[in-house]
């Protein structure tokens, strides 16, 4: 029983690196009851008992009980009944959780209990804000749960940027990891691709072509919504990602004359050169530790994925056509170490994402059925992966559990919704 | 009561195996995780750490406490971006004052050219070599069935394909290439019927007006 899932082992033998994943085998889930929140004021939107409990089965971590079925109360004044909290414990659910809405002046003070069956209440939270921020109280108030014990941050107050279309152009979007609170971040009138957060998620890099004719690397700072130019080589400047300490950037450029993979510095001045090679290089991804890449090569006739050490040294392929197929590309790192995810073509020509892990021994195709799925991008807890699919018959964002469970759709609007990059906590 | 012994035991368990994860994570983690923050060094005197609402770099979390503590959540403040209307009207502008020529076909997942391409563009260099100032944009586009970062190269393969041989036939205007992979198709059917049309090398001319 692992119920952490949070030990990384980075051992070092040569260059390859072994993750060692305390994931794997059964998660014993801890059973947890969540009680209806208490509102003294109307609060727009989902109740917050209602989004504090997808919160707590997205970790994964919660095993979200059924009070009505358990014959208990949910519905509760400013605490649940004496007799709902024995219940409930009785009932197996060692950790009960309850939450209160009160008006404050024009803000809304919401408080979270934590409670022990076992031991009474472990301690509280108390927000204070307006009642459009609501959701991300509970979000916060659900990570302070997966923290208190795991350890881990949590997902709940990520968010996942986004590619849009809008008026036949593509700009960039943010939403909430559970697909609220959407904003368009870009007005230009044309193509942006690809967005890279910093891991303090305060900057994100993507590829614009608003400059002209070759697309180029740009960073948005989105406290000051300033704009800069990162990479703008001559020729195709594509695929950045963020290195896991944000110092640097990878990414592929044709500045050679076909496709090798740079890295810069985050002042965007220093570039180094990492591949050479006469074929196309592209889509490189780091290692959570930053000292391995994984990359996409057309080396060998076809696409496929391949490793590497952060200077350039030790090449290696990872997939082969023979044992995972003739296409695959554009691999993304778990933060955990002990995964990729990437873009699969199988014998129907139709892409799904499939995983790896660095050592090859283990692989899986991770998505089915006949839409056309692209794009992955890890949430920082390693267990869940955003992707785009064409499985509504429109282009559009889906979270999915690591083990293939728990598919859910995060997009509605807009027609073409594509290249989700999942931000840290 | 001795059932709620139990569910205690098993609590501890799973939560000292959530521990083992804690210190697996080794110091770094822990450090940012654990680290003393401006709400935690309040907290019990009735303040607060402030967040903005799921926005930039949200505040560390600050566990549960047992005194009054507080956190503000603030609403983040709406990043608006603004259209660069000038930028756009030069980018419309330029579009406008393109002469599209007919598209270059290619095959499934290749970037050689046809023999009807090779054709095609022998035509286009007629008028090239006799118009010598006039300058060339070459795009690459595919098919949906690749993926969206390869197809960006794969683009550009075809459109460097269609230089080498413009070049080969002894065109020297300037030619501009560039690749649009997938994101620029000229139809969306998930069919052979649409594929070919979007497996092309677009060439226009500027300044041939």
């Amino acid at each position: 029983m692992a119920l952490a899932g949070s030990a990384i082992f980075a051992v070092t033998t040569g260059a390859v690196e072994v993750f060692i994943d305390a994931t794997r085998g059964a998660i014993q889930k801890i059973p947890i009851a969540v009680y209806s929140f208490k509102s003294a004021t109307p609060v727009p939107g989902q109740p917050a008992a209602d989004v504090l409990k997808a919160d707590l089965r997205r970790s994964l971590l919660f095993d979200v009980a059924d009070l009505e079925r358990l014959g208990i109360t949910a519905g509760m004044n400013s605490q649940p009944a004496p007799e709902a909290l024995q219940k409930a414990g009785e009932a197996g659910l060692p950790v009960q959780v309850w939450g209160t809405l009160l008006p404050r002046g024009r803000e809304i003070v919401m408080d979270g209990v934590l409670f022990e069956s076992s031991r009474g209440e472990v301690g509280h939270k108390r927000y204070v804000g307006s009642s459009e921020v609501v959701r991300h109280m509970v979000h916060r108030l659900a990570d302070e749960i997966v923290f208190h014990y795991t350890g881990e941050q949590g997902i709940a107050r990520s968010q996942i940027a986004f590619v849009s279309e809008r008026g036949g152009a593509k700009e960039l979007f943010v939403m909430d990891y559970d697909g609220y609170n959407l904003r368009q971040l870009t007005f230009d009138a044309s193509l942006n691709l690809a967005p890279t957060w910093s891991p303090d998620r305060r900057r994100l890099a993507f590829v614009t072509y608003r400059k002209g004719d070759d697309p180029q690397i740009e960073e948005l700072d989105l406290v000051t919504g300033a704009r800069r130019t990162l990479v703008a080589l001559p020729g195709l400047n594509i695929t950045p990602e963020w290195s896991p300490s944000g110092d640097e950037l990878a990414f592929a450029t044709t500045r050679d004359g076909n496709s090798e993979i740079y890295k810069v510095d985050k002042s965007g001045r220093r570039f180094e050169r990492l591949t050479e090679h006469g074929a196309a290089d592209l889509a490189p991804t780091w290692s959570p530790t930053g000292r391995e890449l994984a990359f996409t090569s057309d080396r060998g006739g076809t696409p496929q994925i391949y490793l590497m050490s952060a200077d350039g040294t030790n090449v290696r392929a990872l997939t082969y056509p023979d044992r995972h197929g003739s296409y695959n590309s554009s691999a993304v790192w778990s933060p955990k170490g002990n995964w990729l995810a990437y873009v699969c073509r199988d014998e129907r020509q139709i892409l799904k994402i499939c995983l790896i892990s660095p050592d090859g021994q283990q692989w899986r195709q991770l998505t089915t059925g006949s839409s056309n799925d692209e794009s992955p991008s890890w949430s920082q807890d390693g267990r869940h992966v955003v992707f785009s699919s064409t499985r509504s018959g429109r282009r559009d964002i889906y979270m999915i559990n690591a083990d293939g469970t728990g598919l859910e759709r995060l997009t509605t609007s807009g027609k073409f919704n594509d290249d989700p990059a999942w931000s840290a906590s | 009561m001795r059932r709620m012994t139990e569910q205690s035991q098993y609590l501890k368990v799973a939560v000292m195996i959530g521990l083992v994860g804690i210190l697996a994570l080794g110091g770094c983690s822990k450090t940012n995780v654990m680290g003393t923050t401006e709400g935690e060094g309040k907290t019990g005197a009735g303040a607060g750490a402030t967040t903005e609402s799921g926005g930039v770099g949200s505040a560390p979390l600050q566990g549960f406490s047992q005194g009054p503590s507080e956190e503000a959540v603030k609403r983040q403040a709406p990043l608006v971006g603004k259209a660069d209307t000038a930028e756009i009207a030069a980018r419309q502008a330029r579009e406008a004052a393109k002469r599209e020529l007919a598209d270059i076909y290619f095959a499934y997942d290749k970037w050689a050219l046809s023999s009807e391409g090779m054709k095609n563009l022998a035509q286009n260099a007629d008028f090239l070599r006799q118009n010598p100032t006039v300058k060339l944009l070459v795009e690459g586009h595919c098919d949906e069935r690749g993926s969206r970062e390869y197809n960006l190269v794969l683009g550009e393969k075809r459109a460097l394909e269609t230089r080498r041989y413009l070049e080969s036939l002894g065109v020297k205007n300037p030619v501009t290439v560039t690749s649009y992979g997938k994101e620029r198709p000229v139809c969306t059917e998930h069919d052979e019927s649409c594929y070919w049309r979007n497996r092309r090398a677009h060439l226009a001319l500027e300044g041939a007006k």
